[in-house]
This record gives C-alpha cells, structure tokens and sequence, in this order.
C-alpha cells in the first residue's frame, strides 16, 4: 500500500530526492502547536523581555524557534516593502565555549552578523559613553564592551520583533557558580534597554538561570515542550498520531510502523525529534543498501544505544523532576511570606513532641558557658560570702 | 535547521532621518556622518573607508575628517553612496550641492566648527551641528542674536573634527557654556537672514541650469565683463564668462546687492 500523502512522483524519484523529502518534513503535533501558540502570543501582546523555552533535547525545539521565526517574518512582510531599514527577526545559536567560560564576545558577534552589521571586527566605545565606562584598561573588556554596545544599538535601529537563541544552555558555562546570575542580568539588560524580547531556549540547564533571580522571574515566561510520556495515555495516543504523521511522509511502499511503536518510544523517549532522526537513517539505510522492505530490522539497526537512550532519559527526567512542586515547596514559600497557616499546626505539633520527648533528668544544669574572668569570680564568691552569713562559722560558736 | 523564510534585501546602514525642525534649522552632512558613524559604533574614518569601498571596490581617496570642508565632488561622491546605503532621497538636503554649477566651493564651507553656545545649551533639544554654521558667510545665529563661537572658551583652540559633538576635543570642556556670548550687530543680523533665506528658503527645482545668470544681468544692464568689475569693485577675473569660473558667494552677494536683485535669482537664472 502506497502511501496517499506522498507526491505521486516521489516513489519514482531517485534516492536523495527521496532522503531530502523525508528531511524537509516537518509534522505539527500538539505539544509543538502549544508551545508555539504561547510563544508567540508573549512575543507579540506581551512583549515580555525574557522568554525561556525549554525541553528535552531532541524533543522539537529547534523547529519551534524556525516555525516562531517564520511566522513573525511572515507578518511584517509586507511592512518590509516600505521600510528597509528593519529586520524581521534575528535567529542565531549560541557557540558552546572552547574555554572554561562563555565568550560574550562570540555572542555579540553571531547576532551583529545576522542584524547585517558592517566593520564587525572595527566597532569602537561611543565617544560620548566611553569614559563612563571603567574597563581597567583590559583590551578584552573593551572589546567586549564595544560588540555590546554595537549589538544594543542594532537592535534599536533595526528594531526586530524578537531576538532568538538557540542553545542557549551554553551560556551558563562559566568559571564560578556566582556569576550565573551576572550571566542573566546581561540579557536581561539588554532586552529591557532595546525593547526586543529574547527568546532563550535550550535544554533544561536554563532552568537554572530562571531559579537564580527574583528579578528574572519577573521578567521571563516559561515555555515548555514536554515529551510524550509514557504514564499519560492522553500522550501515549498523541505520540502514535505522531508515528502515524511520520510514517505518512517515509517514502517507502508498505509500513505499519504502529505495530512497533513501544520499541519506537523506547528509543526516542517520547521526543519526536528524535523519532524523526531515527526514521531518517533508518531510510537512508533502507535506500542505500536496496532492501525490499522497511521493516524493524533497519529500525533496529539504526536505532541509538540503550546506554544513550537511558542518558538521555535520565536528563529528561531530572528535568522534569526540576519543575514539579511538591507540598513541601509550597509550604517553605508561605512560611517565607509570613503566612503561618500550613505551617503553625506542624510547630505546634513539633513542639508538643519536644516536650514530651524530654528526657533530661531534674535538677541537671543546662549547658551553659561559666564566666572565667578570676576577678569577677573572686568578687561573686565574696559577695556570696557575705550573704550566706548563716554559714559563717562564727555563729556556731 | 528548517528552512528560514527569506525577506527582501536590507540596506547595509540605518536610515537614520537627519534632524530638520525646519529647513533654516537643518543638520549639517558632517555631523549626520558622525551620527550614522556613532550609530555603528564605528569612528567616522573606518566607517566613511568602508562606505566608499562598499561601491565599487577600494578607492585611493583622501577623506578630510571635516567633511563639510570638503569639495563639491568628494560631498557629492559621499552623498550618492550614503543615499544607496541607507535608501533615502533625502540627504542632499544638507549641503549646498544643489548649486555646485552656479557657485565655488572654495571658501564656501568654514575649515573649522562654529556654533552658538546657546543653541547648545537648549534642553530638550537634540544637540547637532546645523548646516548653516558650516558657511563662511554666515557669522551669527538669528534665533539668539549670538555671533557663533569658533574656538573652544578654555583653551582658546580652533576645533576641527568632532569627538563628541558639544565639546571641545582638545580639553573636553562644554562648549555650551554661555558665560562670553557676543550680542551680534545688526547689520551681521542682516547679512546672516539674507544669506539663509536665499540660500535656504527659495525653491529648488530639480536641477539648476549650468549658466549662472550673471550673463544675463551683464545683457539686461549692457555691460561687459570689465565694465561690471568697476561698477561693482570686483576684479574681472571673477567675472570673465571664457574662463567659465564659478563666481563664489561674495562676488554673487556684492552683485546682488549693487543691483539690488535678489541672491537666490543670481543663483537660478530661471528664477529672473
């Protein structure tokens, strides 16, 4: 059976037509058109400086960020024919750093070349902001300071409707754990002085910016592309939709991949990424060497490794784990309001088994630390003396 | 990655608008250059190689750093590639290239910064330097009555190029204050309104004719080229039509004023 969604002449077409068809698909599902609907409705009506978006890897992010990007582009499109001045939108990826920390400079330079920006390597301090700048004469700090500048003042001249960043966990690689938050407050300045949100989206490590500052918490919106999990039948029927999407586009003659799709969310851990990869070598596998059928074997073969699948997993969970509140959590954040409500009958209950549990014998000393001061101790023992006359020896007598 | 939507090519420099309160108010070439420049975060001698080579490959040219002093020829380059990168029409505005076929560019533009130090000091209001303190002729600001200042109050220095525009580049002091300001006569008054509403405010019609109409003056008056220079006291040189020279803005001031015609028609024959 021939697949109907398939172009009648694909089957036909050689090989890499094939491959390259099967690669440029890209299938909505609905943990994507979630996201995507919240993604863009901050960026547009909220305009919120900061925007986190984050899943597991593999799970379809990098897709949003391309769906989110072109659907903006298409909206000011026509604006476009008029003003030739502005960018749409900007959409670059942060350099994972080669050093021990994240070169800031990288950062400013991806985005001056995707807002077209000429003499990169020659942007200077404006004269008139420069000596309110104290770099302490380091060449690098200058540097940096200049990229920075330039980038702020393309953004305000260009005036794109958002600022996306792919792999933007990378920005969290530094030196020191409290410089996490320096990391953040920059984009965050940035943002808040050229008006053009951010869009940060990368594994759940981000999560570790949002958590940091009470000023970014303010200012960010969270959205996250969850995988299908295995515990929600809800996902577990999405998830085959998505299979059946998918198996839709592969331009192979006959396929049921729904019989295997257990062994299917094993390996992909319920990220359709992953799952789209998977499939795409499992047909380039299945083109190159001619078998007659695609069946479980080329998945098989293709598939990736219990132990990356387990890693993979881990991390995912861990994450998730990251982002369910327990009663606990909510109970610290009211005793840190002062809202005693949840938490009186927990003391007073604490206190009553204290009490009860006192196993201290009668007459015994509380630890305390005696005064060793030989002057103060003399005069105690002497104004004792005087008072405790009754134990003078003289009244014996 | 998925495949990115394209969008029409964008300029390579912001199209910055120049700042025009009104036309006798308008940003002079030099500092809309510096404008653009600081904009880039570039000093205004890369930026300005950069412009010219983006045209049509690297150009052995030599760019004064005070751009309005500059020739008719290189302002006109300069504004041509401006108005290709930025997309704008508009640029020409702020010079006086309109009438590079009736008028010498020598001794037209002043070789140093004049300004009026009350101008600057005006809060609220963006801090440029205008066209018309860029002309030899014209001496003072009309709106404040203030002869325009030319060397910084501190250190007593002519100031060439711009550091940051509203202070001197040699010692860093605001030349916004107003602690000397000069009253100007009236007859500098006179001569400044003059020059600006004929330089300014006159109509400019798509290209101005080659011939200046002092021609025409010399065959409405009868008078030959020699004649004139008597009558008017201006060496001959100035006038000769063989050697077809460009009278410069004195020669055109005294003109006008001996005959009484009004500068902008000695300007533009078809306005006669």
């Amino acid at each position: 059976m021939v697949n109907s969604k398939l172009p009648p002449t694909l089957l036909t077409s050689s090989n890499d037509e094939k491959k390259k068809y099967f690669e440029n698909v890209v299938i909505s599902h609905p943990k994507l058109n979630e996201a995507f609907i919240k993604a863009k409705l901050t960026v547009t009506e909220h305009k919120t400086p900061l925007i986190l978006l984050y899943g597991p890897s593999g799970v379809g992010k990098s897709t949003l960020l391309s769906k989110l990007y072109n659907s903006l582009v298409s909206d000011v499109i026509n604006e476009l024919h008029t003003d030739y001045s502005r960018i749409p939108a900007i959409f670059f990826e942060s350099k994972a750093a080669e050093s021990i920390q994240f070169s800031w400079k990288d950062y400013f330079k991806a985005g001056l070349i995707k807002l077209e920006e000429p003499c990169i390597d020659q942007k200077i301090i404006p004269p008139h902001l420069s000596h309110k700048i104290n770099l302490n004469g380091s060449h690098n700090k200058e540097t940096t300071s200049a990229l920075r500048w330039a980038f702020e003042s393309a953004l305000i001249h260009r005036r794109p409707l958002v600022c996306i960043v792919d792999e933007a966990q990378h920005i969290s690689k530094i030196a020191r754990g409290s410089k996490l938050l320096d990391q953040m407050d920059v984009l965050k300045s940035i943002a808040n002085i050229t008006k053009v949100p951010h869009v940060l989206a990368g594994t759940y490590e981000l999560l570790k910016f949002r958590n940091k500052s009470a000023q970014l918490s303010n200012r960010s919106v969270d959205v996250h592309i969850p995988r299908y999990r295995a515990e929600n039948q809800l996902d577990l029927q999405q998830f085959q939709i998505c299979i059946l999407s998918l198996q839709d586009h592969l331009p192979v003659h006959e396929i049921n991949l729904l019989e295997h799709w257990e062994f299917l969310y094993e390996r992909c851990i319920g990220c359709v990424g992953i799952l789209k990869l998977w499939l795409q070598r499992a047909l380039d596998m299945y083109l190159t060497e001619n078998k007659i059928e695609f069946s479980i074997d080329c998945l098989e073969k293709t598939a990736l490794s219990i132990t990356q699948c387990s890693t993979m997993a881990r991390e995912a969970r861990e994450g998730e784990l990251e982002l369910y509140e327990t009663l606990e959590d909510r109970n610290f954040l009211l005793n840190t309001l002062g809202i005693h409500r949840v938490n009186e009958t927990t003391e007073t209950e604490s206190k009553s088994k204290a009490k009860n549990n006192r196993t201290k014998k009668v007459g015994r000393r509380n630890p305390v630390r005696d005064s060793c001061n030989y002057k103060i101790k003399k005069d105690e023992n002497d104004e004792l003396a005087s008072v405790v006359s009754p134990k003078d020896p003289s009244i014996f007598h | 990655m998925n495949l990115l939507q394209s969008f029409p090519p964008r300029t390579p420099l912001y199209s910055i608008d120049p700042i025009k309160p009104d036309i006798t108010q308008i940003e002079s070439f030099h500092h809309y250059i510096f404008r653009l420049a600081t904009a880039h975060c570039l000093n205004v001698r890369s930026f300005l190689f950069w412009c010219v080579a983006k045209g049509q490959g690297a150009q052995p040219l030599f760019l004064m750093h005070n751009g309005h002093a500059a020739a008719f020829s290189t302002q006109e380059m300069l504004v041509r590639k401006l108005e290709t990168l930025t997309k704008r029409d508009n640029l020409q505005e702020m010079t006086l290239i309109y009438f590079k076929e009736v008028l010498k560019d020598h001794n037209l533009y002043r070789a140093h910064q004049a300004w009026c130090p009350i101008c600057l000091s005006e809060k609220n209001k963006p801090i440029y330097e205008r066209l018309s303190w860029t002309l030899k002729g014209i001496t003072t600001c009309i709106k404040h009555e203030q002869v325009l200042a030319e060397r910084c109050q501190v250190c007593q220095k002519k100031l060439i190029q711009f550091k940051i525009y509203g202070y001197c580049s040699y010692c860093q002091s605001d030349l916004s204050s107003i602690k000397l300001t000069n009253q100007a006569s009236l007859l500098e008054l006179h001569n400044t309104a003059e020059l600006i509403l004929n330089l300014f405010k006159t109509p400019r019609q798509k290209e101005i004719p080659v011939e200046n109409s002092i021609t025409c003056l010399m065959d409405t008056h009868q008078l030959n080229a020699n004649s004139l220079s008597k009558v008017a006291s201006l060496s001959a040189f100035s006038l000769n039509k063989k050697e077809r020279k460009k009278p410069s803005l004195d020669t055109l001031i005294t003109l006008s004023h001996y005959f009484k015609y009004p500068l902008y028609k000695l300007l533009d024959k078809r306005l006669i």
